[in-house]
Order: C-alpha cells, then sequence, then structure tokens
C-alpha cells in the first residue's frame, strides 16, 4: 500500500479574509491523522510549509506559523473559538509523524 | 453627558457560520471600553447576554437557526429597554444582524415611535421561503422581518407586526451589487429611505443628514445599526461576508456615524457582523476599535 504524506499550507494569502491559514493545525488537533491511522490508511505528517496568512494590501506580510512545530499563546478570540471547539488553548506539540 | 451601557449579544445563529460570537469579547480585548473612556465617552460594561453559537440546521432550510435566533432578539429586546428605560445609551456589541430586531423591539417598549438607521453593506431584503432567500440565512432578512414580512417569531417580537414601519426607517451605505429591482421597488412603495454605497462615499455627512432628517421627522427616537460589511472588504477584511469593490472605507462610515451619534434623538447603536477568526493578529481589531471611538467620542 502507497503511505500518504500529509503536508500542511497554511495559505489564505489568495482568500477573502485571514482565517484559512489555521486549517492544517485545526485538522490536525481534530485528530485528523490520528483517525486516518485507526482506519488503516498508512500517513505521516511532513513539514507544514511557511506561508504568510491573507494581511490587507500594503500592510506587508504576515510571518506565519510554519516550520517549527512550537506551541504558542492564542490571542483570547481564537482561545474561545478553541475552548468552544473542545480544544487546547495551546497549539499541541505534535511532530507530524505518526 | 448620558452614559454608554456596554451589551455583549454572543451570537452567530442567524449567520452564515460561528465565528461572530466571539466578537464581544474580542472587541473588549481590542480595548473598545477602555478607548472609550481614554476618549472621554463614559462607558460602563454590563457584560455579554447568553447568545448562541451557529449550528448546522438540517430542518429548517429556508430560517435557519430560527429558535435561538428568536431567542437571542427577544434578550436583546430586554436589555436595550432596560437601559433605555434608565435614560442610557446601549452599545450593543454583536453578533450577526438579527440582533437588531430585537434593539429594535427594545427601543420601541419605551418610545413607540422609534426608528432605525441601517447603516449596511446589504439591504437584508432575504424572506424565508422566497427564492431570493434559499440560503435560509436569517442574517440576511433583517430588515424584511422588521417590516412586517417572514417569521412570525420575529414580525411578531414586539407584539404585534410591523415592528418598525416603514417611514421611520433609512438604509444607508449598501452595495448596490446586493440589491435587485425587486427589492429596490419594494423599498420605495413602502417608502423607506434608501441611499446605497456611492451616496455615502460620496459625502458621508450630507448622506447622514438625509438619512437623519427621514427618520427624525417621524421618530423621537432612533437607534444605528451599523454592519461592518458596509466597509469594502479591501479596506476592512473583518465582515464576516465578504464585500469586495463597493469603495467604502472605514473613514466613510466614521464620518456617517459621528454625524449620526451626535444627533439629539440618537439613542444607541448597534455593532454587527465582526468575525474575529478574520482577523488572527487584531490589526483589523484595532482599526476598527480606532473608528468606532473616533465616531463616539465627543
Amino acid at each position: 500500500m502507497s503511505e500518504w504524506v500529509m503536508i500542511g499550507v497554511p495559505a489564505s494569502a489568495g482568500a477573502h479574509h485571514a482565517g484559512q491559514e489555521v486549517a492544517p493545525e485545526a485538522l490536525r488537533a481534530a485528530g485528523f491523522a490520528h483517525r486516518l491511522y485507526r482506519a488503516g490508511i498508512g500517513v505521516t505528517d511532513s513539514a507544514t510549509f511557511p506561508v504568510p496568512c491573507s494581511p490587507p494590501d500594503g500592510d506587508g506580510a504576515i510571518p506565519s506559523v510554519a516550520g517549527e512545530r512550537v506551541p504558542r499563546l492564542l490571542p483570547p478570540w481564537e482561545a474561545g473559538y478553541a475552548l468552544h471547539y473542545g480544544r487546547s488553548n495551546q497549539q499541541d506539540g505534535f511532530d507530524g509523524n505518526v | 453627558m448620558n452614559e454608554w451601557v456596554m451589551i455583549g449579544v454572543p451570537t452567530s445563529a442567524g449567520a452564515h457560520h460561528a465565528g461572530q460570537e466571539l466578537a464581544p469579547d474580542a472587541l473588549r480585548a481590542a480595548g473598545l471600553g477602555d478607548r472609550l473612556a481614554q476618549a472621554g465617552v463614559a462607558v460602563t460594561d454590563s457584560g455579554n447576554l447568553p447568545g448562541a453559537v451557529f449550528a448546522t440546521d438540517h430542518v429548517s432550510p429556508t430560517a435557519r437557526n430560527l429558535a435561538a435566533v428568536a431567542r437571542v432578539a427577544g434578550e436583546v429586546a430586554d436589555a436595550v429597554a432596560k437601559v433605555v428605560s434608565t435614560g442610557q445609551i446601549p452599545l450593543v456589541l454583536g453578533g450577526d444582524c438579527t440582533i437588531t430586531i430585537g434593539a429594535v423591539a427594545g427601543l420601541k417598549r419605551r418610545h413607540a415611535d422609534g426608528g432605525l438607521i441601517y447603516v449596511d453593506g446589504d439591504a437584508d431584503l432575504g424572506v424565508p421561503g422566497d427564492g431570493g432567500s434559499d440560503s435560509g440565512i436569517l442574517d440576511s432578512m433583517g430588515i424584511s422581518h422588521l417590516l412586517g414580512r417572514g417569521a412570525p417569531e420575529l414580525t411578531a417580537l414586539g407584539g404585534h407586526a410591523p415592528l418598525l414601519e416603514a417611514s421611520r426607517l433609512a438604509i444607508l451605505g449598501s452595495d448596490p451589487r446586493e440589491t435587485d429591482d425587486g427589492g429596490r421597488a419594494f423599498l420605495a412603495d413602502a417608502g423607506v429611505s434608501f441611499q446605497e454605497a456611492p451616496a455615502l462615499i460620496a459625502d458621508p455627512a450630507f448622506a447622514a443628514q438625509r438619512a437623519l432628517a427621514k427618520v427624525t421627522s417621524t421618530s423621537s427616537r432612533f437607534i444605528v445599526h451599523f454592519d461592518i460589511d458596509v466597509v469594502d472588504s479591501g479596506d476592512l477584511p473583518l465582515g464576516n461576508f465578504p464585500h469586495y469593490g463597493s469603495g467604502v472605507l472605514l473613514d466613510h462610515a466614521v464620518a456617517a456615524l459621528r454625524v449620526l451619534r451626535s444627533h439629539p434623538s440618537f439613542a444607541g447603536l448597534v455593532v454587527t457582523e465582526v468575525n474575529p477568526t478574520h482577523d488572527p493578529i487584531g490589526s483589523e481589531l484595532s482599526r476598527l476599535v480606532s473608528g468606532l471611538t473616533s465616531a463616539l467620542a465627543s
């Protein structure tokens, strides 16, 4: 069986507004890789690409969370969102390898 | 000087998806209360109402989350009525646009001739079950419900329909691409003052004065609904539903709000559609807080 390789691309640069850049981490936090693994699907998690999120034009690029998987504190509204959905208020330290 | 009372309404029940329920606390975290106080605006914070979070609704696809929307609107009506009855000014922090139905109901308990100036990127003329409102998102149907068209749970929130007479309503700043000919004809026939984005851009103060002239000719008190999506998302990408290309800048909206809130009949402000998840570093929230502070400071 071929193995799947998960590639996170935390980008919202082409979107209507920011938000999608948190999706790869959110999918990981929701247990996507573990669920695949438990379903018998071989999957590894590669490093996340460094991609800027979506600033308004003229404000300059915003550094992404990408690359190293350093846990970070969330701003209050993100923390509220995380708590609402039962997540920790810190990003997990998941190293990307199942 | 009348004191403002901040009322948080953490709800996205009437929206396209979750996110806006985080706005009241995000605005506080961005320093709204402190900035207003520093600008000389007397404000107290009454905290958050219970609110509601958007949920997938497979049962009522033409009026999604109607029960939650009606419950929250009722809570807003109670809270606004309480503040208005003391002579204070409610600063309602939404939350999606359906909360304005409750705010109007609350104002009218104290001032039966109360009016509304609706500053919004959309005219919100959808009706449940109408072909033009297939999304079932009540957030896009607020004006219809205020004028008596739609779900009885909302149209009769004030005890009778219509909750708001067309002569006491002015709509300001909506994107012309969002209203069809049928909608324009409905508003014209009803006698609603309707100025779209080009009028707001051309002269914000004059457009605000025109809206005031209409509403204050029939209403002793009025509230202002400020949906931040009246601002072009190219300038402020913070609204829950993006509006790119209208050309309305935050500065235009602030200039109009400053005129509206300076009128002696002004009785409150409802801020809607802020989605903090669109602003991971808080820069847009900070701009909005600066704009609101500028508009509300004496």
